[in-house]
């Protein structure tokens, strides 16, 4: 088979045809549609006007809520939340202040602590044991016993260890 | 081409319905081939040929003569439309009964029979070719469009369509030869 004929073949293929019933069927369904009619920037207009009732329908529900939320109850909204801020700012204020105080006076207290600490420390180092009250230096001395230098308490308290 | 086929297709955009009507009816046969031989399954290409027609309708505000034809327009989505269809199964298998061609009824019986059956031959030989050599053979030859019709439909430069086409021709001889 040559080319002249293979195309000769094909020409055939011409004689088919949609069916008479199809061909008429298909033509009143399409003729029938409703055809979309374009908008700006070749946008169909429905698909422009949905999507602009669309748009619309959010851009309302958002205002609604916002006049819900800030609008109507607005007052009232208000004065709750001052009353109930206020009470919270307040509780938090006492517990605040109160823990600063706690601060402070710790700070107080080991600030003398460290005074005192740092007084004897220097007394220690000028002047050895002279800072000791004699009156207890004298006392506590009594009760040593230099001539038996065994002292039972310790037996004793070895004892209560063992 | 039709004439007057420009002043048609302003009239059809301004909805005129009657003007569409005759587009349709001067296309309906080819984009309908096209389709067949494509998919070979008369109710299939059926179901496709109504989209193609439907999705002209619907949208043919957006044509406009840039220089290819209206009829190149439509087979742009009649291609369109049957690659979406390919898209979701595997092209069947040709058989006499899916295509049921049905042939013009003066045609003798006998001779509708051979004739059926060499077009049932014909359809499987283009079935073995590329999608695109495929495509150039059926317009070209089958549908009778120009090569810068072709083209158009095709998105491809004229001299790309000539060489398609004979490579097409080509594997056809082939196939028929072996």
């Amino acid at each position: 088979m040559n080319e002249k004929e293979l195309i000769e073949k094909l020409k055939t293929l011409q004689a088919i045809e949609p069916g008479p019933e199809f061909a008429e069927s298909l033509k009143l369904t399409i003729l029938q549609t409703p055809k979309r009619r374009m908008g700006g920037f070749g946008m169909p207009v429905n698909i422009l006007y949905q999507s602009l009732n669309f748009g619309l329908a959010m851009t309302l529900t958002a205002v609604f809520i916002l006049i819900v939320i800030s609008g109507i109850t607005g007052s009232l909204r208000n004065q709750i939340l001052t009353r109930a801020l206020g009470v919270e700012i307040l509780n938090q204020n006492t517990a605040l202040s109160q823990h600063i105080d706690q601060q402070l006076s710790d700070a107080q207290y080991l600030n003398t602590v460290a005074e005192k600490t740092n007084l004897a420390l220097k007394e220690a180092s000028t002047k050895g044991l002279g800072h000791i009250n004699p009156l207890i230096l004298e006392k506590e001395a009594g009760n040593l016993n230099f001539k038996d230098p065994v002292n039972t308490n310790i037996d004793v308290l070895l004892d209560k260890a063992l | 081409m039709l004439e007057d086929e420009n002043k048609l297709v302003e009239r059809a955009k301004d909805g005129k319905v009657q003007a569409f009507g005759l587009l349709y009816e001067h296309y309906l046969p080819k984009i309908y081939r096209f389709v067949l031989l494509k998919v070979s399954h008369r109710e299939e290409a059926e179901d496709l040929t109504h989209q193609v027609f439907l999705k002209a309708w619907e949208n043919i505000e957006q044509y406009e003569f840039k220089g290819y034809s209206f009829g190149s327009w439509l087979y742009q989505i009649a291609r369109n439309v049957t690659i979406d269809y390919y898209r979701d199964r595997t092209p069947r298998e040709v058989s006499l009964e899916a295509l049921a061609i049905e042939l013009p009824s003066e045609t003798d019986p006998l001779d509708g029979v051979q004739k059926k059956l060499d077009w049932s031959k014909l359809v499987k030989a283009l079935k073995e070719l590329k999608e695109v050599e495929r495509e150039v053979l059926i317009m070209r030859f089958v549908d009778d469009l120009s090569i810068k019709d072709v083209a158009d439909a095709i998105g491809k430069t004229e001299g790309a369509i000539k060489l398609i086409q004979h490579r097409a021709i080509k594997s056809l001889k082939k196939y028929f030869e072996t």
